[in-house]
């Protein structure tokens, strides 16, 4: 961790109920729960970028929506600078994290220009005297690496990688220490992924922001971050610097995860790693670990009480939440054998 | 070397829009043996879901087209109408979950072409789907053979759709991005699944994908496609490995890999030209740091460099090694 700890999350819970149908409401049965994140907490220092990787709907999006402050979680805090956001967070708390959405097409006003765009945020929240509302945009832009005659532009006028760093610069706009950047490159072609992620690399270390990125591809999260979260239905299941958790993953998924990604070096495939199936409902947990149906190490043990996350012997930044993370199963050790082998 | 399933030849298709005539195919030939796995890989814009359609004989109603492509000898009608050849060509689609029925159940929708294109009974058609279902890796699928789509995950619905491709016994089965919408733990199912599926029935896959280590991982042979032209085509090996077209360069430089660390992403400048007017010479020109005058004119066609790759450029000497 760079300088001090600036962000925290301590045990946030989101769920969220789904829709009753009138039957339901005539049958009395209640509505399902779906819990899309359970008790996640971990620190982010000053400076640091922390990346999040996943499947979809183990719960990363919701993590990012409720560290800015768009859903109120069910349970726990969003702590920054050791002090606890209100529930309802003042004016001034909601400029400190900002956040760049996945989609770039639409996130942005198809009826305003660049310019009213960016201009609107930086007169809404005061960000600078209103004589210089206009120059501010245009250097806002420019340190997104776009030319000012943008600003008098459409969103429709602009390739997908523009409005990419438009957004990035209309998040920059209130001067936020924290970015989260949430699938930030995945609408994007392939050409055109690098620019963005350079952009946010160079801006980092510029203006010393801390960014949260939010990914389902791990070369984006490998190339970016200093240090790794892994998360599976709603718990962060192993949390590692970038070094060590590809070089030395300790939890089953994220070994799993490994293995299934392609690559353009690694030839031979890690089938021994890889798993079938797939994510289980998340009305419909599995008892224990959330893991076990697909684990290929998983016991007995694992079906009846889930692991919590736990730190390495050796290193205390290292967390994963695996019986068998730290210490190999027994050697009387059998793993559960289950009809889904022939998903492989 | 058998006889390419697959022929095409000097392909390309027009499409008229209100902003004028997009040349979305420009000259485009490749050849697919049976068995075989061809990748081709190209941004959105380059072509690549048109030229698929060409090949289905599905091009829309405001195309031309000029060129030829046949299957197993039998030409593919270009200006569409059905054909025996069309029949042997399969398709699956990136969305799973939009490219099935909603409301029919999917044993009768991988059934469908058993019964009504080889002509089986009912009975015969529901055994064909349940062993299709079996060999796609769908468990029980008796019991899945009554289920809606809906009920079923991605990947599950992803293997009715390669199920449903298999059903008409095809010669070549095209993949529109098969796995983009689907996690990586399945997405690497169903790429086992189709080396697999082309393993034991000896089917030619053409497999069209924006992810380059997709391509790695899958096939054997892949072509470059930009702005409506292949411009590199070979061996995996050769192609990723010894480049020989700065666009292939340029794109191998330009995506974060998981097994390589920090080295630093160069971004290819600018952007993919124009098709209703895309000019004279090598497309790529405006973005080449390795473009000189006299890549600003002529035609530029693949031609081979060596056994196992062909190149559209005609500086790929200076590019020797660069790789």
């Amino acid at each position: 961790m760079t300088g001090g700890p600036i962000l925290e999350a301590r045990g946030l819970s989101k769920a969220f109920s789904s829709r009753r149908s009138v039957g339901d409401v005539i049958l009395r049965r209640p509505a399902e729960e779906l819990q899309a994140l359970q008790d996640v907490s971990f620190l982010v220092g000053r400076g640091e970028s922390l990346g999040i990787v996943g499947e979809s709907g183990c719960g990363k999006s919701t993590l990012a929506r409720c560290l800015v402050g768009l859903y109120p979680p069910t349970a726990g805090q969003t702590v920054y600078e050791g002090k606890e956001f209100e529930q309802k967070r003042s004016f001034s708390d909601r400029k400190k994290i900002q956040i760049v959405f996945q989609d770039p097409y639409s996130s942005l006003n198809a009826r305003m220009t660049i310019g009213q765009a960016l201009r609107e945020v930086l007169r809404v929240h005061k960000v600078v005297a209103s004589g210089r509302v206009s120059s501010r945009a245009v250097e806002l832009l420019a340190l997104v690496g776009l030319d000012a005659d943008i600003a008098n532009v459409y969103p429709r006028q602009l390739s997908g990688g523009q409005r990419q760093r438009v957004n990035i610069a209309r998040a920059l706009a209130v001067e936020p220490e924290v970015l989260i950047a949430d699938e930030p490159v995945s609408a994007l072609d392939v050409s055109i992924q690098a620019t963005v992620l350079n952009l946010l690399a160079s801006l980092r270390e510029r203006l010393g922001l801390t960014l949260i990125l939010i990914a389902h591809d791990l070369s984006v999260v490998r190339y970016l971050c200093d240090r790794v979260a892994v998360m599976y239905m709603g718990r962060i299941v192993e949390i590692a610097s970038t070094e060590e958790l590809f070089e030395d993953p300790r939890h089953p998924y994220t070994q799993a995860l490994l293995a299934a990604a392609p690559s353009l070096e690694r030839k031979s495939r890690d089938d021994a790693r890889s798993i079938g199936g797939d994510p289980p409902s998340p009305f419909d947990l599995p008892s224990g670990c959330p893991f076990h149906p697909r684990c290929p190490v998983a016991s007995d043990h694992c079906t009846t009480v889930r692991p919590p996350l736990e730190e390495g012997p050796g290193d205390s930044l290292h967390q994963a939440a695996c019986h068998y993370a730290w210490a190999p199963p027994a050697p009387h050790h059998t793993p559960l054998t289950r009809g889904e082998e022939n998903l492989r | 070397m058998s006889a390419p399933v697959l022929q095409v030849r000097d392909l390309q298709v027009r499409l008229s829009s209100p902003r004028g005539v997009v040349q979305a195919v420009r000259g485009v030939s490749f050849d697919v043996e049976a068995g075989h796995t061809h990748g081709i890989v190209g941004e959105s814009g380059s072509g690549k879901t048109t030229l698929l359609r060409a090949i289905l004989g599905l091009l829309p109603g405001n195309a031309t087209a000029g060129g030829a492509i046949s299957v197993s000898g039998r030409p593919v009608p270009l200006a569409g109408g059905r054909s025996k050849a069309v029949e042997g060509v399969s398709i699956v689609f990136q969305e799973p979950m939009t490219a099935l029925n909603p409301v029919v159940k999917v044993g009768r929708q991988i059934s469908e072409a058993p019964r009504h294109r080889l002509g089986l009974g009912r009975r015969a058609a529901r055994d064909r789907a349940l062993e299709l279902m079996r060999q796609v890796g769908i468990p029980d699928p008796a019991r899945r053979f009554d289920s809606y789509p809906h009920e079923l995950s991605g990947g599950l619905s992803q293997r009715v759709l390669i199920a449903i491709a298999l059903s008409a016994e095809p010669k070549i089965i095209l993949c529109d991005e098969p796995t983009t919408a689907l996690d990586v733990t399945v997405q690497d199912q169903i790429l086992k699944l189709f080396s697999r599926i082309s393993e034991e029935t000896g089917v030619a896959i053409v497999y069209v994908t924006h992810d380059l280590a997709v391509v790695a991982q899958t096939c054997r042979t892949v072509s470059v496609m930009y702005a409506g032209q292949f411009l590199e085509s070979g061996t995996i090996e050769a192609v990723f490995g010894q480049s020989r077209h700065p666009y292939t360069l340029g794109l191998l430089g330009a995506v974060p890999d998981v097994s390589r660390g920090r080295t630093p992403l160069v971004a290819i400048p600018g952007s993919p030209p124009d098709l209703v007017n895309p000019g004279e010479g090598c497309p790529f020109v405006p973005r080449c740091s390795y473009a000189r005058d006299e890549c600003s004119h002529g035609v530029f066609s693949l031609r081979s460099v060596n056994h196992h790759q062909s190149t559209a450029c005609i500086r790929s000497d200076a590019l020797a090694g660069a790789s």
